[in-house]
Order: structure tokens, then sequence, then C-alpha cells
């Protein structure tokens, strides 16, 4: 149910210049005397408004959005460089890794059969422990620039 | 965007932006808020240089979807709500709004005041909105049956007092 003056109704009941054709209208149209009930009413609720807003400065809202705009540029212009470290410490890793796991097995048996011979090896458990490392730091890096 | 066509902008629009939030989420403290937001949002946007036409709805959008994601998260309850403070009573017609408003659901309450405060289209709606053209056309139908049902008994109750 759609009544072709309707928009009409609601625009007289707003600024209030009625013709007098919208109003015989408006006499014989039921759909739109709902509409002037409802707009009037709503009309009124709003008039009584702008006696209570208390809005904040445009110049604070101004300062406001300069500064999250500056945070969000700086957020996106690190980001990008943020993840290829993430990722290029990450394929760093895995190469030092599988490096390691392939020299492992001769060096862990070094160790066990030949004690002095440690000091050869620490090189070998360093790096495996520093890839690991990497292994976990690119991790949390690529989650927090994610979040 | 410049800031002195900010501040045009603003003038001509956070009142009635307020007033949209604050009869729609029926309350004063969220509407500070979400306007405050609102404009952040929109500034910080690629949207903010357009004309003024076009801006309005796109304020209205943000703060339709604000409004939904406090709804969303919990942080109003969806469908009742506090007492206002600060909300006069329309002492004239003994018709208050706010209850008309209370018994609406928040949907139907956006477009009500969209389509009969705001004075906009189904299509300046459905961009305010996010809804289709149809769906605004079929809720508005609904709420406006809705309201004037309300609006009539209480008429009458005044009448009869």
């Amino acid at each position: 149910m759609k009544c072709e003056r309707e928009q009409q109704v609601i625009h007289a009941t707003r600024n209030g210049l009625w013709t007098s054709s919208l109003r015989a209208h408006l006499r014989d149209c039921a759909l739109c005397t709902d509409t002037e009930l409802i707009a009037a009413s709503l009309k009124e609720s709003a008039a009584t408004l702008p006696r209570q807003i208390e809005l904040p400065p445009a110049g604070l809202i101004w300062r406001r959005a300069q500064t999250r705009g500056r945070v969000d540029g700086l957020r996106r212009a690190t980001r990008r460089p943020f993840l290829i470290v993430g990722v290029l410490s990450g394929l760093y890793a895995v190469v030092l890794l599988l490096w390691g796991l392939l020299q492992l097995p001769q060096s862990v048996s070094r160790l066990l059969i030949t004690p002095p011979g440690l000091n050869g090896n620490v090189a070998l458990a360093g790096a495996a422990l520093s890839g690991i490392l990497v292994i976990v730091g690119s991790c949390v890096l690529a989650l927090e620039t994610r979040r | 965007m410049e800031e002195e066509t900010f501040h045009a902008l603003y003038a001509a629009t956070a009142k009635p932006l307020w007033a949209y939030i604050a009869r729609v989420s029926g309350r004063p403290d969220v509407a500070n808020d979400l306007v405050q937001e609102t404009y952040c949002r929109f500034l910080t946007s690629k949207i903010a240089d357009r004309e003024l036409a076009e801006t309005k709805p796109y304020l209205f959008r943000i703060a339709t979807n604000l409004l939904r994601d406090r709804w969303r998260s919990g942080e109003d309850a969806r469908w009742s709500e506090p007492a206002e403070t600060g909300f006069e009573r329309d002492l004239d017609t003994q018709i208050d709004v706010r209850d008309l408003m209370q018994q609406l659901k928040p949907r139907e309450r956006q477009l009500l005041w969209l389509a009969y405060v705001e004075g906009m289209t189904h299509s300046e709606i459905a961009k305010s909105t996010g809804l289709r053209s149809m769906s605004v056309r079929i809720v508005l139908l609904r709420a406006r049956r809705k309201a004037a049902e309300l609006l009539a008994r209480k008429e009458r109750a005044v009448h009869e007092v």
C-alpha cells in the first residue's frame, strides 16, 4: 500500500508549507493521515532536542581525526616492511634450521663420545638455537603485525 | 578536506546526526560519543572530499554501523533502553515520542527517523543504512503501521482523559 503524495506530505509537515490540494488529499487519504501524524510527532520530538545538545567543538574533532589519521598512516606505512622482514627472517630461520639438522647427528655423536670436542660444536649448537629463536621471533612479529 | 570546510559541514550536519543517534539509541551520552567517532571515521576515510549531498547519507551510514556494533557487542541492551535523562516530554499533546520509539525495533526507529525527520527518500535511506531499497520500503511500511497504531491509541487515551 503506497500513496504517491506521501513524500509531499512529509515535506509539508517538515516545512509547514501546505497547499490546499494537499490538505484536501489529507482528508481523504488514510495513509497520508498516518504519515502526517507520525511525521508531526517526530518533528515535534526533534524540535525539543537542540536545547539539550552539547556538541563537542568541531576543532577538537578535527584535531583528533588528524592525529588518528597520522597514526593510521604510520601503521599502514610500517605494516609492509614489518611483514617483509618477518617473512625473510622466517625463511632464514628455516634454511638455518635445515642446515643445522643435517649437521646435528654427527656433532651430537661426537659430543657424546669425546667431550673435549665440544668446542668445535658450540657454533653449530648456537646456530641451531639462534634458528629456533629467530623462528619464534618472526612468529611473534608476524602475529603483532597482523594485529 | 580543509578544516574550514569541515567546520561548515559539522555545523550543517552534527545536530541532525546527534538527534538521530539519541532517538534511535535512546541515550544522549551514547549520541555524544558516537557523533565524535562518526566524524573521526569520516575524516580519516577517502570519502571526506565529496559533496555535502553525498556526504550526509555517508555520515548517517557510519553512525548506523556504530550503533549496530554497540548492539552486537552488547554495550547496549538491544531492544530495551535505560531511562533517559535530559529528554523532555511533549507536554502539549501528551504523546511521548520516546515511549513510541521504545516500542519499536531499532531498525524501525532508524527508518522512521530518516524518512520523517530527515525527509530522506527510500534510496537515500538505503544508502544510510546499508539496506536494499525494497527492504527499506517493507520495513518502513511495517514501522509506519505500528507507529500510527501506537500514536492513535495514545491520542484516544488522551481524549478519554
